[in-house]
């Protein structure tokens, strides 16, 4: 038996003998400490139940406000002494209470009992969106127009090429009548999310221009309470044009803790033999590297390693702010080792990529997919003087920044009832606090001396005057009954 | 990964609270002990709720437990409130003594 189940019992079973004590308890301010203690442990179950915020509000409000309430108006009435579990009028009632009472747990609890079971959660429906990362090579060997290259400038001026496919997905089979059709995805785009019934797919890529499958049906399992991004990736094979891969990228709705912010690290990067890391840079801009025994080792804090080329998403998560990010590459060295066998070591780390005023967000989950893409002129050093230096293009490394994802604040934090209580629930808070308002004024109104009590204010202070008048009656000798000055009979009680 | 405690453990015991506060408002005389049993039920149910919001992983259950104690507390204040008016007008709040409809 887990500690959770033996404190579940130790705490339902004071519950329920608070809840007793309470019934039966002669002591009425007894009474209401009883519940006090009763309230406490049903808090804790609250706690148990993954309810912090719904527990506080039980502890301040029921076993504070309203437990306070209770005992100031037991003291008020000086009703303490409550000798009254047996009825004088109805003498039968307590044995039909008794027997309605167990009758009652009896009807609520035989489906219990009798082996019922709650179903399990099977969660909402799967979410799916599209991610096209996908590049076309042929594109890049050959552009139709190309890249002017201007040695002068600055390399990081001339305008970002982008040579992807337009991509169309279609998803089909399961129980849907008609394919769900992404239409012309661009380089870099992702879709909206599209609500599925689970159930096994077929994922179709085809090329928007052709129309022409670029890679091969992929079935596909969509279950409940998923959130999917469908990555398609890689260059398309000039021999078989079809696309290398699509990569099922699994998100999650659940929010990081501590104010973080969650990272997906996906490799689309053509090099499949070259792991990544993603490494925090700090302030001084620059990899800090420390070589001890011809082993170099990264200084900077690194988000994430091993980022493999096609392989599931590493998941980094990191305090929320803006920082100067880099993809980072192992540069490695290949010596034969005695055996005659190739060794490959690293050597040295270069960064590939930078990403300048990164910002991470905390409750938010953003996938980054790091892919090839585009041309980048190189200075040819080995140009001689006096020849016309060709530009030498290579690939340039991107970052697509896949659309953030708004994570839910934790279930049953402050922050995740608030959230629930001020937007969906918006009038209802808005009507409760009106009957608050309410019940306020029926306060005031019900606990008001009585209309007659006031009237009879004004005759005390007749009443009061009186003596000086019958004095002067009498000594002018007429005949006025004198009447003793008394107070009405609610005033003698005080 | 299935709860450490099943939420048919606090169902259960919602149900026993449920039981007891219906069976103090049956047996006490006081109003003010009526009145707390009714709080023991309602708070049983706000238990039951609470289970059942973790149960679907939803968190309007939540919500309604909310609106459940802001509720008794209006209800709370109007109701000693008239626990206080009773008294001053029969010298008594047995609710025995209140069985006429009289002013």
């Amino acid at each position: 038996m887990s500690i959770e189940v033996l404190l579940f019992i130790a705490f339902g079973g004071l519950a329920i003998a608070f809840a007793v004590g309470m019934i039966l308890s002669k002591n009425a301010v007894h009474s209401a400490l009883f519940l006090i203690g009763n309230f406490g442990c049903v808090a804790f179950m609250f706690l148990m139940l993954n309810a912090p915020f719904i527990s506080m509000v039980q502890i301040a409000v029921y076993a504070g406000a309203i437990m306070v309430l209770f005992l100031f108006v037991i003291m008020l009435l000086g009703a303490e002494k409550t000798t009254d579990t047996t009825s004088q009028r109805f003498p039968w009632l307590t044995g039909v209470a008794t027997f309605l009472t167990i009758s009652l747990l009896i009807a609520l609890g035989l489906p219990l009992l009798s082996g019922f079971t709650l179903p399990a959660y099977q969660g909402a429906d799967p979410l799916v969106r599209v991610t096209n990362a996908a590049v076309d090579p042929t594109l890049l060997i050959s552009p139709e127009t190309p890249p002017t290259a201007d040695t002068s400038e600055d390399a990081e001026a001339l305008p970002e090429i982008v040579y992807g496919l337009h991509l169309t997905v279609q998803i089909s089979g399961g129980t849907l009548a008609a394919p769900v059709v992404f239409d012309d995805i661009l380089f870099g785009e992702t879709t909206d999310f599209a609500s599925l019934p689970a159930g096994d797919y077929t994922v179709t890529l085809l090329r928007t221009d052709t129309g022409s499958p670029v890679a091969r049906p992929l079935p596909v399992t969509f279950a409940n309470g998923q959130v999917l991004t469908l990555t398609a990736f890689g260059e398309l094979d000039l021999n078989t044009s079809t696309l290398v891969d699509l990569e099922i990228v699994q998100n999650s709705l659940e929010a990081p803790q501590n104010a973080e912010g969650r990272l997906l690290l996906f490799n689309g990067y053509t090099d499949p033999f070259v792991p990544l890391s993603l490494v925090d840079l700090g302030g001084n801009r620059a990899l800090d590297i420390r070589t001890t025994d011809g082993t170099p080792a990264i200084i900077d804090p690194v988000l994430a390693e091993d980022i493999r080329y096609g392989e599931a998403p590493i998941v980094a998560t990191y305090p929320k702010g803006t920082y100067t990010l880099a993809i980072v590459q192992p540069i490695f060295t290949i010596s034969q080792t005695e055996s005659g066998d190739q060794r490959r070591t690293i050597s040295d780390y270069e960064i590939i990529h930078e990403l300048n005023n990164f910002t991470i967000n905390a409750d938010e989950e953003l996938p980054l997919l790091l892919v090839k893409n585009g041309l980048q002129p190189v200075t040819d050093d080995t140009a001689q003087p006096g020849l016309q230096a060709a530009p030498i293009f290579e690939f340039q490394s991107v970052v697509l920044r896949d659309s953030a994802i708004q994570t839910n604040p934790t279930f049953g934090s402050p922050g995740g009832v608030g959230l629930i209580l001020f937007t969906t629930y918006l009038l209802p808070v808005n009507l409760v606090g009106l009957l608050l308002l309410v019940a306020l004024i029926g306060v005031i109104i019900v606990t008001r001396p009585f209309g007659e009590k006031q009237q009879r204010r004004g005759n005390i202070r007749r009443k009061v005057s009186r003596p000086l008048v019958s004095v002067i009656n009498q000594q002018t000798g007429s005949d006025v009954v004198v009447e003793q000055p008394k107070l009405p009979a609610g005033e003698e009680q005080k | 990964m299935p709860p450490a405690v099943p939420t048919e453990f606090f169902v259960m015991l919602s149900m026993i609270l449920f039981a007891l506060g219906a069976m103090g408002v049956l047996l006490r005389k006081n109003a003010i002990l009526v009145f707390m049993s009714v709080e023991l039920m309602l708070n049983s149910a706000n238990l039951a709720l609470a289970a059942f919001a973790r149960q679907w992983n939803e968190m309007d259950g939540h919500i309604f437990v909310f609106f459940v104690m802001t509720v008794a507390a209006a209800e709370v204040a109007i109701g000693l409130a008239l626990i206080v008016a009773i008294f001053r007008h029969k010298q008594s709040i047995n609710i025995d003594d209140l069985h006429q409809l009289e002013g």
